[in-house]
């Protein structure tokens, strides 16, 4: 099987600050990957680079063999790449409500009628659960309504490849528990590719098989989570571990 | 009312306001286009007149006060290779030779001009002059006793009155003719000692003539130099003030008189002749006569109210109008620019 | 298709933008500015003689105006945008009348009420402290509602926040850091309008550099000399707001997070209302109430009302035109510049000096270069340089930078994750423009454009050198009837005219309350 995702010796600067240095690794389709490390690291920049809202200084990026991405260019333009995001602070239009904010998530290219676009995303936000509030612009819903309109927007364009930057903060554990259940469910069901960026072990338990930790700007290491806690070789691994053996 | 609304209305309302731009139509018997330094509340009853006997619109624009924007003038100059303005009726004849000496005025010698005073208008046509002014010391009834009234210029030296008596900045307006007419009368060393002399016993400058007028009557200073409109406001205000015409015994009193300019290629010449010749009929000049501008007829035989001194009863100041206008000039960028810029608070 | 991602990124299109507004702004002053290149030196000092002595009591005037803007408006704006208090609307509208006028008539007002007082020529309302006070009452209301809207894009959270952490006095603290940048940046402004006004100081008796432009125009006809020292004083201003612009221009730039960006309410602390009622109303009488009751006293003695109808009969429909026009297109410039600069530091600096640049310049330099185009230019361009259209021309270009300060901290503050959004979904441009950007704007472009509007209307010397015949604005009409009318007469003109002026700033509020403000409030 080919990879879905290839990044090759990705490498990014801001000023004389080093983002991400020579970063390579690669995702098969239908993966489910954690981003883990300390603040700061490049994680978030890493889903920027994937999704194409950065440009990287050295390297190249290709999504299912196509390049898409290299270095100081960005060779496929971030709508065309078929990639759902939650921000991380959802980037919900707040003059917009729900659906409004959906809808106009939705191109023309995927769907060319203003009532199918409406349709679909209605579609959508019923099933994060969240369609009897369609009509609610963001601050008059609670932070796990946002959340769940921000998922809905991603996952109404059908993405091959959703990117999950730290979506579930604030959220209590019973609210987070229920749509990690469902986002999981999506996933699997859509044949959807995922990469979480979190620091929640349980987020991440929940919604990845494979971690990559990143640490002073590269890959610290890889692998599956429960080897990877059993024999921790990174600082963040290694605090993990700690938080999950505490009684 | 959603963003789209808004922002629908706002095209829609930048639409009727482009469409507002438009250039104006004309009336249906023309119009005239007519520049005036003539105090608003004086130049427009006389404009609306015009329009109402003739039915030719007037578009009047008036001046403000020299100190309180760049002027007129300098948007007749800006103007000249096509102007807006028709005529330029001007509160004195300095401005007219301005006009004349850039090549913006065209000869015109009205029909109605046959008959008034001699002396005051432009030789080539330039300019017809017509209702005059006069410069006159203007006191305060309270602050100066009786049989001690300020007869003559010479006041504003005398060291009885140090710091009590104030004119307008001489840079500007009529007091820059009146600068002037005594450099060109008196000769320049007596000129330059009088300025001086006006320095060392702290004359004020202030920014106009209807300051001087105002301050004068309120009590801040004893009298002041300013123009008979002025003064005739202040007394028809019932301010108690007093107004001379100074120097009867001596040089005379210095006579302004309005002057009416044909522009020079004006969009329409003919109708800017008609509104001159209307100006320099004797029906204006009683008009202006009778007004608060208490303006002297330069047409003998017009009737004026009792308070309203004729021309001829005047000591008149002996000028040649069309001379002070290249002396103002050199008076303006030398001697009378550092007098100002000395007398300026540190 | 122009990704939205494009507004967040550099690129050379934001330089072009930016030299390009600045540019068209320029163009009109380029007629005398060649003027000045061709011309001598004429005889004496090449900036004239009393100009070093102007300068410097235009500089003394401006730093006094700066400062005392910044210490009354800055805490009267802050606790106003925090706040609840009892007439809120009347007030904040009462602060709104000085920008209607241009300052000279303020001072006339300070002038007139000095003599109707019988107070002594030389007590606070005369020399410098008149001068400084008739400033006031235009530079104290702009930086206060620029620290007002600066304080209301505090988020929910953040004011929540600071009240737990330690009261309203924190909150006000807070918020008052928070609108230091903006109120500074007013208060700048401000100061550097003065620069250019000869008006105040003419009445005064503390004529400034701009009093010395003014005797080039109207007195000595010296073009030449008149564009040189415009050019000197457009110098100084560049040097005094070279280091303001440095320091204020990374802190336009403070964006929320997109959870962030829901703003909170005004709060309804009875104490703070209070206390915010106390110190507007002291801003108010100090600042104002002085200016308008000398102006408009003499109008309850005799009161010609009829011939006031009259002129604002005449002139009103040309004023609203002007103002609205001036406002509509000072908006859209400002906008532009705003998204020009964009989060680019060296381009929000270069944005800002050339907005303190331009509001130095006398009005008259690009007003006369506007009229000699058009002379010069044909009658086909007639449309454009001649009629009503150049006076909103000229002073939409000429006020845009008001705007364009609101606008650029406004979007400063917008979350980079929207524009992000909007790419990755491949939103065009010019939907994610009018949906979410626009929309974001509008408060502060409105705010600003309302300003702009005002001021352009107050200014009289463009005004007057621009207006086709039979065309002239109120407040135009009250300075050139001024001359002899009586005072009862110019005092009812002045009372006219706020009044109307009153009416339509409060229909433009309701109008405004209508419009769904933005972002949500709960």
């Amino acid at each position: 099987m080919s990879a879905l995702v290839d990044m090759n010796g990705v490498s990014l600067r801001y000023g004389d600050e080093p983002v991400l240095e020579d970063v390579s690794f690669s995702l098969n389709p239908m993966d489910h990957l954690a981003l883990l490390g300390p603040s700061g690291c490049g994680k978030s920049t890493l889903l920027s680079l994937l999704a194409g809202l950065t440009r990287p200084a050295s390297g190249k990026i290709t999504l299912d063999g196509e390049l898409v991405s290299e270095s100081g260019r960005i060779v496929v333009a971030p709508h065309a790449r078929r990639i759902g995001m939650v921000f991380q602070d959802l980037a919900l239009w707040p003059n917009l409500n729900a659906v409004e904010n959906v809808r106009l998530g939705i191109p023309r290219s995927l769907e060319p009628s203003r009532k199918r676009q409406a349709d679909r995303a209605r579609k959508a936000l019923d099933a994060c659960g969240i369609g009897d509030l369609s009509l609610r612009k963001p601050a008059q819903m609670s932070a796990g309504q946002q959340q769940r309109v921000a998922i809905a927007r991603a996952l109404a364009i059908r993405p091959r490849l959703l990117l999950l930057d730290e979506p579930f903060t604030g959220l209590d554990l019973a609210v987070k528990s229920r749509i990690l259940d469902e986002i999981q469910s999506f996933a699997s069901g859509q044949q959807i590719t995922l990469i979480l960026v979190s620091h929640d072990p349980l987020e991440v338990r929940h919604l990845s098989r494979q971690v990559m930790v990143i640490e002073h700007h590269g890959i610290a290491e890889q692998g599956p989570f429960d080897l990877l806690t059993r024999s921790p070789k990174s600082a963040t691994m290694r605090a993990m571990a700690l938080h999950l053996a505490a009684p | 009312m959603t963003p789209h609304t808004v922002f629908h209305a706002a095209l829609a309302g930048a639409a009727i306001i482009l469409a507002g731009c438009g250039n104006p139509s004309a009336g249906s018997k023309g119009e005239v286009v007519v520049y005036t330094s003539v105090d608003d509340v004086f130049a427009r009853p006389v404009a609306e007149q015009f329009q109402a006997e003739t039915g030719v619109a007037v578009k009047l624009v008036p001046d403000t006060e020299e100190t309180k924007s760049t002027g007129l003038l300098n948007r007749l100059i800006a103007e000249k290779a096509r102007p807006v303005a028709d005529v330029f009726w001007s509160g004195d004849p300095v401005r007219a030779a301005v006009l004349k000496a850039n090549g913006i005025s065209a000869p015109y010698r009205s029909p109605n001009a046959e008959g008034m005073a001699g002396g005051f208008s432009d030789l080539e046509g330039h300019w017809s002059a017509l209702s005059a002014r006069a410069r006159v010391i203007i006191y305060n009834r309270n602050l100066v006793a009786e049989g001690e009234e300020p007869a003559s210029l010479q006041a504003f030296v005398d060291p009885k009155w140090k710091g009590r008596a104030c004119i307008a900045n001489p840079l500007f307006g009529t007091t820059t003719m009146h600068a002037a007419a005594l450099f060109s009368v008196w000769g320049e060393d007596r000129a330059r000692a009088f300025f001086d002399g006006m320095k060392a016993n702290e004359v004020a400058m202030l920014s106009s003539n209807s300051e001087v007028k105002r301050r004068v009557a309120a009590g801040d200073f004893a009298f002041g130099l300013t123009d008979t409109d002025d003064a005739s406001v202040a007394l028809g205000e019932g301010n108690p003030v007093g107004v001379i015409y100074p120097d009867a015994g001596g040089d005379g009193t210095l006579i302004i008189p309005s002057a009416a300019v044909l522009i020079a290629n004006a969009p329409h010449p003919d109708l800017g002749k008609r509104f001159i010749d209307y100006l320099l009929t004797a029906e204006v000049e009683q008009t202006l006569a009778e007004s608060e501008a208490a303006q002297m007829p330069l047409r003998p035989g017009v009737p004026v109210p009792e308070s309203v001194k004729r021309v001829g009863d005047i000591t008149a100041m002996k000028v040649d109008y069309a001379a002070l206008a290249p002396l103002l000039e050199s008076l303006s960028n030398g001697y009378l620019k550092k007098w100002v810029d000395q007398n300026m608070k540190p | 298709m122009v990704s939205c991602a494009t507004l967040e990124q550099a690129g050379r299109w934001r330089w072009v933008g930016v030299m390009t507004i600045f540019a068209c702004a320029l163009v009109p002053a380029v007629p005398l500015l060649w003027v000045a290149a061709e011309g001598g030196g004429g005889g004496g000092a090449w900036l004239g003689e009393g100009f070093p002595g102007g300068l410097r009591r235009s500089l003394q005037v401006a730093v006094w105006v700066a400062g005392l803007s910044l210490v009354a408006g800055l805490p009267c704006g802050v606790l106003a945008g925090l706040y609840r208090f009892p007439f809120r609307r009347v007030l904040l509208a009462l602060l709104v009348l000085p920008l209607l006028a241009p300052p000279f008539l303020w001072a006339l007002g300070l002038s007139m009420l000095r003599t109707q007082l019988a107070l002594p020529p030389h007590s606070l309302l005369g020399g410098l402290g008149g001068t400084v006070l008739a400033f006031c009452s235009g530079a104290v209301p702009l930086t206060l509602f620029a620290s007002m809207l600066a304080s209301q894009t505090l988020s929910r959270s953040q004011t929540q926040a600071a009240r737990l952490a330690g009261g309203e006095m924190h909150l006000c603290l807070l918020a008052a850091r928070h609108a230091f940048p903006m109120a500074a940046l007013a208060a700048t402004l401000g100061a550097v309008l003065t620069i250019s006004d000869p008006g105040p100081g003419q009445i005064f008796g503390h004529e400034g550099a701009a009093s010395q432009i003014l005797i080039s125009f109207a007195a000595s006809y010296d073009f030449s000399l008149a564009a040189r020292q415009s050019l000197a004083l457009a110098g100084l201003a560049l040097a005094v707001a070279l280091p303001v612009a440095g320091w204020l221009a990374p802190r336009l730039s403070a964006g929320l997070l997109a959870r962030s960006a829901f703003l909170a309410e005004p709060g309804a602390s009875r104490a703070a209302g209070r206390l915010t009622l106390v110190l507007v109303c002291s801003v108010i009488g100090v600042t104002i109430l002085p200016g308008l009751a000398g102006l408009c006293l003499p109008a309850f003695r005799d009161a010609p009302f009829e011939r006031a109808w009259q002129e604002a009969a005449r002139t009103l429909p040309n004023t609203i035109l002007y103002g609205v026009g001036a406002g509509l297109l000072a908006m859209v410039l400002g906008v532009a510049l705003a998204l020009c600069a964009g989060r680019q530091p060296r381009l929000r600096l270069v944005a800002l000096a050339g907005v303190f640049v331009l509001f130095s310049l006398p009005p008259a330099l690009g007003a006369l270069g506007i009229v000699r185009l058009g002379s010069e230019a044909g009658a086909a361009f007639d449309p454009v340089l001649r009629g009503r259209f150049p006076v909103v021309l000229w002073l939409g270009l000429r006020l845009f930078p008001i705007v364009s300060v609101f606008a650029m901290r406004r979007l400063g503050a917008a979350p980079v994750s929207w524009a992000q959004a909007a790419a990755l979904h491949g939103l065009p441009l010019r939907i994610y423009f009018l949906r979410i950007l626009a929309p974001w704007l509008l408060p502060a472009a409105a705010v600003g454009g309302l300003l702009a509007g005002l001021l352009g209307i107050a200014d009289i010397g463009s005004m007057l050198l621009l207006h086709p015949p039979g065309h002239g604005s109120f407040p135009l009409a009250i300075f050139t009837v001024m001359a002899n009318a009586p005072e009862s007469l110019v005092a009812t003109l002045c009372l006219a005219y706020f009044g109307l002026s009153a009416l339509v700033l409060a229909l433009a509020w309701a109008l405004a309350g209508r419009i769904s403000s933005f972002p949500a409030r709960s």
